[in-house]
């Protein structure tokens, strides 16, 4: 799997691509941890390259969410795939984070 | 028919062979993407817990997974040699917990139970043996 990040007006982007699974989790989380320790409270997850996640995924984004909620921050998330967006609805992930259509929709939230 | 087996080591780099052949599997037979990724879930959540918390040594394991069909399902059958292991008597997670309380973890049984129409389990001479069965779908 792939992270790119951006920083675009007051959001943190990281765009994944690839498959986020058991064996590419423990990578994820270090990054989207750390990332919150150091003080970012508004992060943008952008799925539209994302193929796969399994609960080891989501995991790392009920933990990120967790913390990020202790320091009054938010996880929004966009362009998630349809089968994608059904492993969220399945898990009770969907009134976790904020989750848009698009990116410009996102960044216009 | 055909039967496609997969020697899987106890490694979480494995699973990524695991979606490459099923990806295969659905370019020769039609499938669509969503039973493919159903199966796919439900055999990555199974191999990364047997990979995880099946093996009380450091040794290399072999988990063996194979595929093939009948007239209705999609079966997989996953054989491993580690502690037994019924799936079938995890509890359901409760999804509705909010955020604060929302337990880490606990999820992907609960995903195989929810994407697979059939799980048996077994053990027989020390080895796990679970079989899932997908009705299967064609483009």
């Amino acid at each position: 799997m792939n992270v790119s990040e951006e920083r675009q007006d007051s959001h943190y982007i990281l765009s994944l691509a690839g498959r986020l699974d058991a064996s590419t989790s423990n990578a994820f989380e270090e990054k989207f941890l750390s990332l919150i320790d150091e003080g970012e409270t508004n992060i943008l997850l952008n799925f539209s390259q994302l193929d796969y996640i399994s609960s080891s995924g989501l995991r790392v984004l009920l933990l990120g969410a967790k913390k990020i909620k202790t320091k009054s921050g938010k996880i929004s998330l966009c362009n998630l795939k349809s089968h994608i967006m059904e492993v969220f609805e399945i898990a009770g992930f969907l009134p976790l984070f904020k989750i848009y259509d698009s990116l410009d929709e996102a960044l216009k939230a | 028919m055909y039967c496609i087996n997969l020697n899987i080591k106890n490694d979480l780099n494995e699973l990524q062979r695991i979606s490459e052949a099923l990806t295969q599997l659905a370019q020769m037979r039609n499938f669509p993407e969503s039973l493919i990724y159903d199966i796919n879930l439900a055999i990555d959540e199974l191999v990364t817990n047997i990979i995880n918390y099946g093996f009380t040594d450091n040794r290399e394991h072999i988990i063996e997974v194979c595929l093939e069909e009948d007239d209705m399902f999609l079966i997989t059958n996953i054989k491993d040699d580690g502690i037994a292991f019924n799936p079938l008597e995890n509890p359901d997670p409760d999804t509705s917990i909010l955020l604060e309380d929302k337990p880490i973890g606990g999820l992907g049984i609960y995903f195989v139970r929810k994407k697979i129409d059939h799980i048996s389990y077994r053990r027989e001479n020390n080895f796990n043996i679970l079989t899932l069965k997908k009705k299967k779908q064609f483009n």
